[in-house]
């Protein structure tokens, strides 16, 4: 399984991820879409090598653009910023960077320990799962994704919604009817997957980039000083319960890494006594807790896709098309069926892990001239691979013009704030909701009481509190987590 | 700074479409519970009910030149797209990249040309040759 191939196609992956991690407005979903419709005819094992070192190395590469230009690469990088920035004004960029290097490394590493921990147990239980209980956790990933998110919820679940609508579009799946095809031969064949994530998470982020005027952003010089390995080693004890918070946050279906680092960051606030440097004005805890957190998430997110089908953050979406357009069917069955696959993703992610470190430690200076590249000149190709990589995937014009609606609808939903990613998530999931709410129906009316259904199941009754709680959180007034 | 409103009734629209849509399946079908329009009608309502329990919030309204850069960029990919595969790839990326390089802001003929030529040629051979894709 493990091949020298898979090795470099990691390797590779780790530098895509640098650059499109480091350079703000370009993002690792971005990327990782388009790489699904390019590496579709390749091996799934290759595949998911070169996916995973984009994934993980971009997440962590958001931190260099964070602490050299006070500005994310990467959303989930949003919290590095507040402590990242002025240690790099302090002259301390290079210290900061090597922490961060660091416990990306500690954060990736706790985050899949997890998912090979965890993932068997929990799948373990998922496959004694009735349609019943499919159709809470399929509700129960589009609430959650909700739940977590900022602003508008009532606009979150309005986007899922629409995504479940998407999903409808096509053949149906018990008695193959068409619905919502309009007899247009295009729409029989349903949805791509594929050209709706580029549309979405590629073309949109293109035409957004072009209404955005770039900022002039001065970038700080990383010092080449040594590693002080023991200053920063001093913090291991945050950097492992921040790498828990983020793998337990990146399990939540749709929280992703920003809302992890977020979360880590706070809790290091209220609960970090004697520091140093006070957090906002260059604190090293302030870095190791985002950086820790925000790598921890993918390990987490890659959980619930592996074990249910679904995914945690918006990557673990194109994740599971890249799973979906191999023929396998991530979920409880997936890790018993394809133990191979399973290692592909532990190992690949171990593999980019070291990258992280290796890359982070050794491309320290030179990644601040990676910051100087007017990233408007990038647009052209990123736009044309947009349009190769939709049409690529089944050699369909048809596709290009899906990716091209997509791409509008995205930027016109950045635009009024709608979150996108409940969205997709109501795409991938639509299917299983619906038929296993058909199934749950026919089964129901067959035995003659719902509440049988639901009380003689213990699993069920967690599902229906998990739902009811979301309901709450969803319910509340949203408060802002760095606060 | 100008408010312009955000389009709810797009979605009660949807909501109240898929409603009309499921309602015209469903008639005539004995057993509603498994019809394939039971769930577009679950849907459409949460539709409707959702869009009017959206706050209003207004967005910050960006310059016409913006959405005129939007629309003409969106054009020339339509554009692209309608000659895909019926004119030369090369040719028809360079002229595409051309075009959308002007209007992301690199002003240069020469330099314009050149980054088009390189990016069409890179892309044809990456594709055939490493992703084996027939372009």
């Amino acid at each position: 399984m493990v091949d020298t191939a898979f090795v470099l196609l990691v390797i590779l992956g780790a530098f895509l991820g640098l650059v499109v991690g480091t350079l703000p407005g370009l993002s690792v979903t971005m990327a990782t879409a388009i790489l699904v419709s390019l590496t579709y005819t390749w091996p799934m094992e290759h595949a998911i090598a070169l996916i995973m070192g984009v994934y993980v190395v971009g997440v962590f590469s958001g931190a260099v653009s964070a602490v050299l230009i006070n500005i994310p690469g990467a959303p989930s990088s949003v919290a590095t910023v507040l402590d990242g920035y002025p240690l790099a004004l302090k002259g301390k960029a290079s210290l900061a960077l090597h922490t961060a290097t660091i416990y990306s490394f500690i954060g990736t590493v706790v985050g899949f320990l997890a998912l090979w921990l965890f993932a068997k147990p929990i799948s373990a239980i998922a496959v004694r799962f009735s349609v019943l209980d499919y159709l809470l956790l399929g509700v129960l990933g589009l609430l959650s994704a909700t739940a977590v998110g900022n602003g508008d919820r009532a606009k979150g679940l309005i986007s899922a919604v629409l995504g479940l609508v998407l999903s409808c579009v096509g053949i149906d799946g018990i008695f193959g009817t068409q619905r919502l095809t309009f007899d247009a031969n295009f729409l029989k064949g349903g949805i791509s997957t594929v050209a709706a994530l580029i549309g979405l998470f590629g073309l949109s982020e293109v035409l957004w980039q072009l209404i955005t005027p770039q900022k002039k952003a001065t970038v700080v010089e990383s010092d080449s000083g040594k590693i002080p390995l023991k200053e920063i080693l001093s913090h291991f004890k945050l950097g492992i319960s921040s790498s828990i918070i983020g793998t337990v946050v990146g399990a939540l279906p749709g929280a992703g890494g920003p809302v992890a680092a977020l979360i880590a960051y706070s809790r290091a606030k209220s609960s970090s006594k004697n520091v140093k440097t006070p957090f906002g004005e260059g604190a090293l805890e302030g870095v190791v807790a985002s950086e820790s957190a925000n790598n921890a998430c993918v390990g987490g997110a890659l959980i619930p896709m592996l074990t249910l089908g679904i995914p945690g953050d918006a990557v673990t979406t194109v994740v599971l098309s890249v799973f979906i357009l191999h023929g396998v069917r991530p979920g409880p069955f997936m890790i018993k069926e394809n133990p191979e696959l399973f290692s592909a993703i532990i190992v690949g992610g171990f593999i980019a892990a070291v990258a992280v470190l290796v890359l982070g430690l050794l491309l320290n200076k030179p990644l601040s001239g990676l910051l100087k590249i007017n990233r408007t000149s990038l647009l052209p190709a990123i736009t044309l691979l947009c349009i190769v990589g939709a049409y690529s995937v089944q050699n369909s014009v048809y596709d290009i013009w899906l990716m091209i609606a997509f791409g509008a609808v995205g930027f016109m939903m950045k635009r009024h704030r709608y979150p996108v990613a409940p969205l997709v998530l109501g795409l991938v999931l639509g299917q299983m909701c619906d038929l296993n709410l058909r199934r749950t129906i026919t089964i129901w009316s067959a035995q003659g009481g719902f509440l049988g259904l639901v009380l003689q199941r213990p699993v069920t009754i967690i599902l229906f509190i998990l739902i009811i709680a979301s309901v709450y959180f969803i319910l509340k007034k949203p408060k802002k987590v760095g606060d | 700074m100008k408010k312009i409103p955000k389009p709810l009734p797009v979605a009660a629209s949807i909501g109240a479409l898929l409603i009309l849509y499921s309602c015209f399946i469903l008639k005539g079908e004995e057993s509603w519970g498994i019809s394939p329009a039971l769930f577009c009608l679950v849907l459409g309502v949460a539709l409707v009910i959702l869009s009017f329990l959206s706050k209003p919030e207004g967005v910050t309204k960006a310059p016409i030149e913006s959405y005129k850069k939007i629309g003409v960029f969106i054009g020339v990919a339509v554009l692209y797209a309608l000659f895909f595969g019926r004119v030369n790839f090369v040719l028809l990326t360079t002229v595409f990249l051309f075009l959308i390089s002007y209007i992301t802001g690199k002003k240069s003929v020469t330099d314009n040309l050149i980054y088009s030529v390189i990016v069409s040629f890179s892309v044809y051979f990456i594709f055939n040759i490493a992703f084996g894709i027939g372009l």
